[in-house]
């Protein structure tokens, strides 16, 4: 019996060593099939998928009203020696603390610092390809303690400290970055990154990038679209994102993992807006046509109250000169009651190539000023405000 | 045997294959092919096949004569270019001659531009601008034409003011545009296009006393020359009041 036994005992160990080699190596099976599977869904997170937009809704003047008013503040002409003048102005920042603006300027490739009264107090970078120059200046964004300024032309992005104006590091991009902000130790950076299928690089204290935010289709199935209106906005605020694209009508509000929580369309009155099959659209259209196609968001602010501040641009090339115009348009959407206060037109001079900024409910115009031979660049100030309103909907996002 | 019977049983058999060798090359290393009309014509030649105009009617001379032309424009232009002495005697818009609006500087540059060039493109000019606000009369920015209202006004921002305008008869040298004429004492040293690229004036480099960047430096070779006149290297050393 005890032999039997033990045979059957011994019978019953193989079959149950043989049947746990089998689980196991199901187990092991399963295991290898999630990893991959983790592998392929880690995939899926760094190329997001492309996000659906809506059409834009466009209604008229009389509906939407006179938009936000602009409320003329002050009126600040930065001063220009002959060796520290502005050329050609490439973007616009303001500091939030103390109001000290902040000009890249693409014709020397530097960034001029200027104080409220528009003294020049500082110049970050040089022209060149070496660690703080630039080949080619692009956008400017700051935070208290640093300047960020893009190399377009060797994708990079430079940080410089504001207290010397040294270098601190240097960020390759892979892209144009349209717009940046610093939050929680993350350096969150609006690049619109056809490879990775993402609007939102977010470069963490690792230094290790994480592609979020998807971009819209017509990015994705668009080369015109993706090729002209290359620029991708960032908002930041505690663990909210809002990302926007250049020539895409809905805005997209995300957490900081990357998930989109909601989309918001803006409708249009009397900005331009996105034609309603932009993709189709703009395969039929020549290059100057295709440029002056769409209202083009130039800025996106992040205003009181939670508020977010847009600024579209209606751009022209004329054909006879090859020079370009621009029609500028405010609006004001309030995503927590998905309502906009939409295009009040922005007095600019329409051949002024203005830059714009905001800091809080104050909208910042930057222009060049000819007269005959000479040239004068103003800051003007505006405060935003939307008491008298005529609030629109925001469109619900696609399904 | 024949000449004739010579060629087509042995040349021409041999050529083919050669030829064919050449193709094969040339498209395997997915290069431009090889093949050309006077190659086909001289093999049409050698087997005994005469070479014929792929259009009967064009009249040979039809042919040559674009031929013939750009070949003496091609020596008319390198006579010019080898005296340059003319750049001097254009007529200015106020009816002077250029060389009289060269002021009484030893070395003198005059950067001649289009009003429709790329005034950003080719590293130079703000430096350049940046050492006639110091040495008037060292630098002379000069415009081929006047700029048109909106070129004027993308020129203002930029503070790019020219000194003196050529009149209307210098238009064939806005083809040339950007260039640069180098004077010593009122005499041309050397005359340079313009490059697009990386270009450092090493000139003004040393006028700035950045000497090393323009001594170690060979990429703009009209100035490196210049560099070692006399009358440079007094500007360089400073010795020039």
């Amino acid at each position: 019996m005890m032999v039997i036994r033990s045979r059957a005992s011994a019978a019953s160990t193989q079959s149950l060593s043989m049947q746990s080699l089998r689980t196991l190596t199901s187990l092991g099976a399963c295991v290898l099939l999630t990893v991959g599977c983790r592998d392929r869904a880690s995939a899926r997170q760094e190329a997001p998928a492309a996000a659906a937009s809506a059409s834009e809704r466009r209604i008229s003047s009389s509906e939407a009203g006179s938009g936000p008013r602009l409320v003329a503040v002050d009126s600040i002409r930065l001063s220009e020696p002959d060796t520290l003048f502005l050329g050609r102005p490439r973007d616009l920042a303001v500091d939030g603390l103390e109001g000290h603006l902040f000009v890249s300027d693409s014709y020397d490739d530097r960034v001029v610092e200027y104080d409220r009264n528009g003294t020049p107090l500082r110049v970050y970078g040089t022209r060149g390809g070496g660690p703080g120059e630039f080949s080619e200046i692009g956008g400017v964004f700051v935070d208290d303690s640093s300047v960020y300024a893009e190399d377009v032309g060797q994708r990079r992005l430079h940080v410089f400290r504001r207290a010397d104006g040294s270098l601190e590091r240097t960020v390759l991009t892979d892209g144009a970055v349209g717009s940046g902000a610093v939050a929680g130790g993350t350096l969150w950076l609006g690049v619109m990154d056809r490879a990775h299928g993402s609007a939102v690089t977010a470069l963490g204290p690792d230094g290790v990038p994480r592609y979020i935010a998807p971009l819209p289709v017509e990015y994705t199935t668009s080369e015109p679209i993706a090729g002209i209106f290359t620029s991708s906005h960032v908002l930041v605020a505690g663990d909210t994102l809002v990302v926007a694209l250049m020539a895409a009508p809905t805005i997209f509000v995300l957490d900081t993992s990357g998930t989109v929580r909601t989309s918001l369309t803006v409708p249009a009155a009397r900005r331009r807006g996105v034609p309603r099959d932009t993709v189709a659209a703009m395969a039929r259209m020549k290059f100057p046509e295709m440029f002056g196609a769409v209202s083009a968001l130039f800025r996106m602010g992040l205003l009181e109250q939670g508020r977010i501040g847009l600024v579209h641009y209606d751009q022209s090339i004329s054909e006879r000169t090859g020079s370009i115009t621009a029609k500028i348009f405010l609006s004001v959407v309030d995503p927590a009651r998905r309502r906009a206060c939409i295009d009040a037109p922005v007095p600019a001079s329409p051949d002024a190539q203005p830059q714009v900024a905001f800091r809080g409910d104050t909208l910042f115009l930057l222009e060049q000023i000819v007269d005959g031979t000479n040239s004068t660049s103003v800051v003007r100030t505006f405060a935003v405000e939307t008491d008298s309103c005529r609030w629109v909907e925001v469109d619900p996002p696609a399904r | 045997m024949s000449p004739r019977d010579l060629r087509t049983r042995f040349v021409a058999p041999r050529l083919r294959q050669l030829w064919r060798g050449i193709d094969r090359a040339a498209s395997a290393q997915g290069a431009l092919r090889m093949r050309s009309w006077l190659v086909e014509r001289l093999a049409a030649r050698v087997a005994g096949r005469r070479w014929r105009c792929p259009r009967r009617t064009v009249p040979r001379a039809l042919l040559l004569a674009p031929i013939v032309a750009v070949g003496a424009a091609a020596c008319s232009m390198s006579d010019r270019r080898q005296n340059n002495d003319y750049l001097l005697n254009l007529r200015i818009s106020d009816g002077r001659l250029l060389r009289q609006a060269v002021g009484g500087e030893s070395a003198t540059t005059i950067l001649v531009y289009d009003p429709a060039d790329c005034f950003a493109c080719y590293g130079a000019l703000e430096s350049f601008l940046g050492w006639r606000r110091n040495r008037a009369g060292a630098v002379l920015l000069v415009f081929t034409r006047l700029p048109t209202p909106d070129e004027a006004r993308a020129l203002a921002p930029l503070r790019i003011v020219p000194d003196v305008v050529l009149d209307s008869t210098a238009m064939e040298l806005r083809r040339r545009t950007p260039f640069g004429i180098w004077l010593r004492n009122d005499s041309i040293v050397t005359v340079d296009q313009f490059r697009e690229g990386d270009i450092r004036p090493p000139l003004l480099d040393s006028a700035m006393a950045h000497k090393h960047a323009a001594l170690s430096s060979n990429r703009w070779m009209g100035v490196r020359r210049l560099l070692h006149t006399p009358a440079v290297q007094n500007v360089v050393n400073g010795t020039t009041s």
